[in-house]
């Protein structure tokens, strides 16, 4: 144990009461507060999915109106990408990062708390739509006008929300920036960061970069709605093509400020559980930079079938090609880690092992619709929701909930139990693949997305889609009586946690005391993580 | 009582200087990303 601990040990008091967690300025009860809320979240997106899946299990109408089904994949969406995936991305980074560079706390602990708190404030405001006249927003999460804005009571509601999911992730990355560029140890250079610490680095640049620009957009509609602008009306000199363009120059971005800290956390289990350092370290770092860099001038794949010119196309299409290169160095470099690695399968890494394969399906179809001639046949059908979830769910999901496992021993002090992490796996990936593999073949038939109803002729793959969701949805239900079980008591975890486990974190107790390391601990090159 | 927890107590009173400095440069340039993309859409 390190001299920082030992010192603050014995008086190692905490607030007790409600006033911890209204008021708390601690890292980890900022980071449990976020997990437990991406938890929730999860549980009330998953819920509209399986709304989703019971209406689409057989043609024709069964349970609700098209209306409602259009705001079941909109609130849908929003909530798991704003409400789950980001907020348990920024939750692992507040419990993560300052034991992982040996910093005392976040670099802005008042600010910590103020970015969570807004976070439930902003989902009451959205939820609160679907008790309003008109309903809640149906027009889908990118928000495209005019579409957008036939939106009802609700639409004031929607946008504010969305400016204050911004602004919570704006604070969250500063603070994040803060906390590693000027809280680091002493001898904790940058080159010897974990990999997990450096993909939130260039994740929080992307959220400073593109959260703005999302708010911006959202800000114009909301003035052509109200105040009598027309950026993106057609009738008033305005082109809502360009709101396209804005929305997705924040899109794209997004979808690594979604998917890096999930790359960052396999990039922690793999080596741990293949007993090896991370192969490649500093050209996992680089390719993590370039993705991001990359991700900047991609944004149009997503919009090839409005009609841009030609040179535009194939900039676009080479452009989202070349993404191709660096994470498949990422995906090399992780096979390459587990290569003669003494491998052992405990939950964690059986998550990231599953997210290395299947990330990699939804790579390969985001690679299919990014040549653009075949995305005209793909373009808003059903290949694109099942690209999407391969990359949202097994892929970041996934990545998520390995880090769940891989430090929830180090977070409670108690190993979880490991049979039932393995059920959950399996039952997991055998329903995830179920529930998004056949939507390829609905897709390359023909079915269109964000419809309620459809042709008879995908009935089949439709049922299996939706057992496979529901499936799904209960294998979750693994997961929380895990955690609870886990938080309450178990076998005793060791401080070091897994055998193959290094890096400061590791040096701490489990769980760790309220305040670590006071005093900075030394790094040195054997201690650090490259 | 919450107020008397000193969270940070390694942190020097420049350490924090440093940390509120950069926090305002980036949310000044994350105002300005927000006030260009509609200041380019006029």
């Amino acid at each position: 144990m390190s001299e920082a601990v030992s010192h603050h040990d014995h008086h190692d008091h905490k607030p007790s009461g409600m006033g911890r967690w209204l008021f708390s300025t601690n890292h980890k009860d900022i980071g449990t507060m976020y997990l437990i809320f991406a938890l929730t979240m999860l549980f009330i997106g998953g819920a509209m999915a399986m709304v989703i899946r019971a209406e689409l299990f057989q043609p024709g109408l069964q349970f609700v109106t098209p209306q409602f089904f259009n705001s079941m994949t909109t609130v849908h969406a929003l909530v798991m990408i704003f409400g789950v995936v980001m907020p348990a991305g920024v939750g692992l980074a507040n419990w993560m990062i300052p034991m992982m560079i040996g910093a005392p706390d976040m670099a802005l602990p008042r600010m910590n708390n103020m970015s969570f708190w807004i976070l439930p404030f902003a989902f009451t405001l959205l939820l609160s739509t679907f008790f309003m006249p008109g309903g809640a927003p149906a027009g889908g999460w990118t928000l495209y006008p005019p579409l957008v804005l036939q939106t009802g009571a609700a639409f004031p509601f929607l946008i504010f929300a969305i400016h204050f999911l911004g602004i919570s992730s704006i604070l969250g990355a500063i603070n994040i920036i803060a906390t590693v560029f000027n809280m680091r140890a002493p001898g904790m250079t940058f080159m010897r960061l974990p990999l997990f610490v450096w993909t939130w680095i260039i994740t929080a640049f992307l959220l400073i970069a593109t959260m703005p620009v999302l708010a911006g957009a959202v800000t114009m509609l909301l003035t052509d709605k109200f105040f009598g602008t027309s950026f993106f009306s057609a009738a008033g000199g305005g082109d809502p093509v360009m709101f396209q363009h804005v929305f997705w120059f924040f899109g794209h971005p997004e979808v690594y400020i979604l998917v890096l800290p999930a790359f960052g956390i396999i990039s922690q289990v793999i080596p741990t559980f293949s007993r090896k350092p991370l192969f490649g370290y500093e050209s996992m770092v680089y390719a993590t930079a370039s993705i991001a860099f990359l991700s900047f001038f991609v944004w149009a794949h997503h919009m090839f079938t409005v009609g841009m010119p030609l040179t535009g196309e194939l900039f676009f299409m080479y452009a989202t090609m070349s993404i191709a290169v660096p994470t498949g160095v990422k995906i090399f470099n992780w096979t390459a880690t587990m290569w003669k690695g003494a491998m052992s399968f405990e939950t964690p890494m059986l998550f990231a092992i599953g997210v290395v394969i299947m990330f990699s399906i939804g790579g390969f179809s985001g690679l299919m619709m990014g040549i653009t001639p075949v995305d005209f046949q793909y373009h808003d059908t059903y290949f694109i929701v099942a690209h999407f979830h391969y990359v949202i769910v097994p892929g970041i999901l996934f990545g998520l909930i390995a880090g769940v496992y891989f430090w929830l021993p180090k977070w409670t002090g108690h190993m979880y139990d490991e049979k039932l992490g393995k059920l959950h796996f399996w039952l997991s990936t055998i329903s995830v693949n179920m529930l998004f593999f056949p939507m390829h073949f609905l897709g390359l038939a023909g079915m269109p997305r964000r419809i309620p109803d459809y042709n008879v002729q995908f009935t089949e793959w439709n049922m299996v889609a939706s057992i496979g969701g529901f499936v799904f949805g209960l294998s979750q239900l693994i997961f929380l009586y895990l955690i609870i079980k886990c938080v309450r008591g178990g076998e005793k975890a060791n401080d070091q946690v897994w055998e193959g486990a290094h890096g400061l974190e590791w040096t701490l107790p489990s769980p760790p005391p309220y305040h670590t390391f006071t005093t900075p601990p030394k790094v040195t090159e054997a201690t650090a993580h490259s | 009582m919450v107020h008397e927890h000193k969270e940070t107590p390694a942190v020097t009173p420049e350490v924090a200087a440093k940390n509120r400095r950069l926090a305002i440069i980036l949310a000044l340039i994350a105002a300005a990303f927000y006030a260009g993309f509609i200041l380019l859409n006029m």
